[in-house]
């Protein structure tokens, strides 16, 4: 229901391309099924290591590493942990709130949110069938990096550094 | 190897659902949260896939290289435009950054300048629209908007510095270039 915006659009941009170019049209929606196809095993499989990853690491195993001792070890074990794993946003932020809840400082809560967003070891398969191993590697380590950056940014915004 | 490659998905798919049905029929109570847990994140994302590649489709058929290598190429003379308009098709994405892949892999393959799709890719990450209105409901406005406002500098930052690196790259060609 919520998506009624989108599929109008775009049932109507096919609409006004079907007006101007049948065969285009035809062709467009060729190439959708064939993306389409190319992409979902990979997106299958990203799905699944997601739902195995959380099932067999419970909350409070993440809580656990991320959410107490001493900050270096929080911080690091945000990072490793955001880096593995691609939890979807509304699984991530509940949990981040949590952690807030239990006190973690806002650095390590950027630090675990920004990798998991944005570095991904378990993507790596889609990106690598997309845009090939080297740039796979390289995007993802100036990920990392730029999520630490931002993280001590946000740390450092909130007086914890 | 191509023998491999052609039945992959379909060992694959067969493969996930005898293991589903395993759990089921022998009552296997962690295959059955797994099969339950991908289900429902499956049903979340599924209903933009088809939309997505519909639109990637049109793209790739309707719109022409000229058209993205003026406004968005390697040239430099508009700047602004180019990353503003990343940066919004970044917000735009729903559901994980995988389903950034193929929407970058389609701009890369008209010709866009490589900053541009390395902007776009880190953006989708860190700059969906529906991933900021939940961040701010968790952890507050003041950590979403600052997180932001770093955020997308640096992204820029470093699509600039990766494309350095990887000018004019091509992997993945499919038959059939537009």
């Amino acid at each position: 229901m919520k998506y009624i915006f989108l599929y109008s659009f775009v049932i109507i941009l096919y609409f006004l391309a079907f007006r101007k170019n049948k065969i285009k049209t035809a062709l467009s929606i060729k190439r959708a099924l064939r993306g389409f196809i190319i992409f979902i095993p990979y997106f299958i499989q990203i799905i699944l290591l997601t739902a195995i990853t959380l099932n067999v690491i419970p909350d409070k195993t993440i809580i656990n590493y991320i959410g107490s001792g001493n900050i270096l070890k929080n911080a690091f074990f945000a990072g490793a942990i955001g880096s593995m794993i691609f939890i979807p946003a509304f699984i991530a932020f509940p949990i981040a709130a949590l952690l807030l809840k239990k006190g973690i400082s806002y650095f390590v809560i950027a630090l675990f949110t920004t990798t998991m967003m944005l570095v991904g070891i378990i993507t790596f398969p889609i990106e690598r069938k997309y845009f090939g191993w080297k740039i796979t590697v390289y995007r993802n380590i100036f990920g990392l990096i730029i999520s630490i950056i931002i993280a001590v940014i946000i740390g450092f915004f909130y007086n914890e550094i | 190897m191509k023998f491999e490659k052609k039945y992959f998905n379909i060992i694959f798919i067969s493969a996930i659902i005898a293991f589903f049905s395993a759990a089921y029929i022998f009552d296997f109570q962690r295959g059955q949260t797994i099969a339950l847990l991908s289900a429902d994140f499956f049903l979340e994302v599924l209903p933009v896939l088809p939309v997505i590649f519909l639109l990637i489709g049109l793209f790739e058929i309707f719109i022409k290289r000229s058209v993205i290598i003026r406004h968005l190429g390697p040239d430099t003379s508009n700047i602004v435009v180019k990353y503003t308009f990343a940066v919004i098709l970044a917000s735009l994405n729903v559901g994980g950054m995988a389903l950034a892949f193929p929407v970058a892999y389609a701009l890369k393959k008209k010709g866009a300048d490589m900053k541009v799709v390395f902007t776009y890719l880190g953006a989708a990450g860190l700059v969906r629209i529906n991933m900021i209105l939940f961040e701010a409901t968790f952890l507050g406005l003041k950590f979403t908007l600052l997180r932001l406002f770093t955020a997308i500098p640096l992204i820029i930052f470093a699509a600039v510095i990766l494309n350095k690196y990887f000018n004019g790259h091509t992997e993945f060609s499919e038959k059939g270039e537009c």
